[in-house]
């Protein structure tokens, strides 16, 4: 089935968000900020549906639309009346709202159903090659500066004493998920999205034990969970997305079995 | 204590949020190798202090002087730390190496000798390999300290190390400390709500009390007339065992 081209290009972007995003996912649950990957998928899904209206480059819009409030959500003070996570949900539910009314009035329901939905069957070279890059560039970035990620995450105040800019580093951090989720968005849809950015992180970090083998053992469970919704979805003739997002739900409650299972056994030995 | 070039200098200084002032009038300093305890009830402005002293917080009114800007080991209160991250106690300890490498900088065999040794010297050598969040809270008071020592500071900033902990667990990081200062001569600064951790330890002391600042040497702080005078109550000081103690209230005789 890979011989066919469609296959071939939405395994090659479907590859590359499962391993920007399942890496970025580890911070983005560590945080407690899940709600951040839902929102920006859902900003990006916006840039795309005013690119359409206004005739603008679809993926550059989007990733504009996704970064600017990635900058906005990590750069915004905890407002002291109402917890962080209100104002994220704000953003989510005005974000889903605007684009709907957006697609309403512009699109036609195909084009609407693929930006609200996404389908990684239906990408172009174009797309697959974009996706590639954002995951090549996130990956770096993290992989050079992982130590500081980890320190500013785990302890922000004592890095920010170390004199060690916790803000601009948290700016990064968000940047690199509004990116990845922008360019994930537009051949996954919001949903594969999201579940790419939190699955696999909850999964490795119910299955594991430490912090390095979460980092490797969910964009493993990512990429297995992409692969092998595009080849089921193709023998089975369903819908590649809602697929591979049951497979990477399924993993978390068999993680969580595992991981109570080798807590116990492990105090026995 | 005018005699020692001072390493950190209040003067006259207001410390607030927004322009609401939270102390004023603030002098005090620390010398190398000197203990200064800060003790105050929650609210007092203890944390206010901590934060102008790490550079988190600027002063509205008066001066912060630093001799030179010193590597400070900071060990913050262990529940402000989510211990959900994964962590081994290790890696907390090597954390402490991140600022002195710079942002692309590998960990080397050095930095590792650092953090272990570290460990070992506060007696937390044998949980490396175990993660944080598995640790009791004492073994992680030692790590956070551990991790602080990993960094090779010119200051130890604690706040409330001992908060929570067990008489024996609280006596034990009190010696530590006092062992880090007396013998290997680090300066330290411990912020602490109860005066009776620094009563044995703490060179010289910064008491506040509902806006009111007692400063000075052990010695000139702890007299049964100013701590009486300060807290508006009975103040009885006693040596039991060659260690003050400290009596509030109860019959006089």
């Amino acid at each position: 089935m890979f011989s066919l081209e469609f296959m071939r290009l939405a395994a090659v972007a479907g590859v590359a968000s499962a391993l920007a995003l399942s890496v970025l996912g580890v911070y983005v649950v560590l945080k407690r900020v899940v709600f951040v990957g839902l929102t920006l998928a859902n900003v990006a899904t916006l840039g795309a549906a005013l690119a359409l209206a206004l005739r603008l480059p679809l993926e550059l819009t989007a990733i504009v639309a996704s970064l600017g409030a990635a900058a906005a959500l990590a750069a915004a003070a905890t407002p002291r009346r109402v917890p962080v996570e209100s104002v994220i949900g704000w953003g989510f539910a005005a974000a889903s709202a605007v684009t709907v009314l957006i697609l309403a009035r512009t699109a036609a329901d195909a084009d609407a159903m693929r930006l609200l939905f996404g389908n990684v069957l239906a990408i172009s070279r174009f797309e697959a090659v974009l996706a590639a890059v954002v995951a090549v560039v996130v990956l770096a970035v993290h992989v050079a500066f992982a130590k500081r990620f980890v320190l500013v995450v785990f302890d922000p105040q004592t890095a920010r004493a170390a004199g060690i800019a916790t803000g601009a580093w948290t700016v990064l951090l968000y940047l690199t998920i509004g990116g990845a989720t922008a360019a994930a968005v537009h051949e996954t849809g919001a949903l594969l999205a999201f579940a790419l950015l939190v699955l696999p992180a909850t999964t490795a970090l119910l299955a594991t034990r430490g912090l390095k083998a979460a980092f490797l053992a969910a964009p493993t469970i990512a990429v297995a969970a992409v692969l092998g919704g595009l080849v089921l979805s193709f023998r089975w003739d369903l819908p590649t997305g809602p697929l591979t997002v049951a497979l990477l739900a399924a993993a978390v409650p068999l993680a969580a079995l595992f991981g109570r299972l080798r807590d116990r056994f492990g105090r026995r030995t | 204590m005018e005699h020692r070039h001072p390493l950190l200098r209040f003067d006259d200084v207001t410390l607030g949020y927004g322009e609401r002032p939270v102390l004023r009038g603030l002098s005090f300093h620390v010398c190398r190798g000197e203990f200064l305890g800060i003790v105050g009830p929650n609210g007092s402005g203890k944390t206010t202090i901590l934060r102008a002293i790490l550079g988190l917080l600027r002063p509205l009114a008066g001066t912060v002087t630093w001799a030179a800007r010193p590597v400070l080991g900071y060990v913050p209160q262990r529940e402000q730390i989510d211990t959900i991250m994964p962590v081994t106690a290790m890696e907390v300890a090597l954390m402490g190496r991140a600022p002195r490498l710079g942002p692309l900088a590998r960990l080397r065999a050095p930095d590792r000798e650092a953090a272990r040794h570290a460990l070992e010297r506060v007696g937390v050598g044998h949980v490396a390999r175990r993660l944080f969040r598995d640790l009791s809270g004492g073994q992680q008071q030692r790590v956070l300290l551990a991790r602080a020592l990993t960094s090779e500071p010119d200051l130890l900033v604690l706040d409330e190390p001992t908060n929570g902990m067990d008489l024996a667990s609280e006596h034990a990081i009190v010696e530590l400390l006092t062992e880090l200062n007396r013998e290997a001569g680090l300066t330290v600064m411990l912020v602490t709500h109860l005066l009776q951790i620094v009563l044995n330890t703490a060179s010289t002391i910064l008491l506040i009390e509902d806006g009111r600042v007692l400063y000075g040497e052990a010695d000139e702080v702890l007299q049964e007339d100013k701590l009486s005078e300060l807290y508006r109550t009975r103040v009885r000081l006693g040596t039991v065992a060659g260690r003050r103690t400290l009596v509030v209230g109860g019959s006089s005789g």
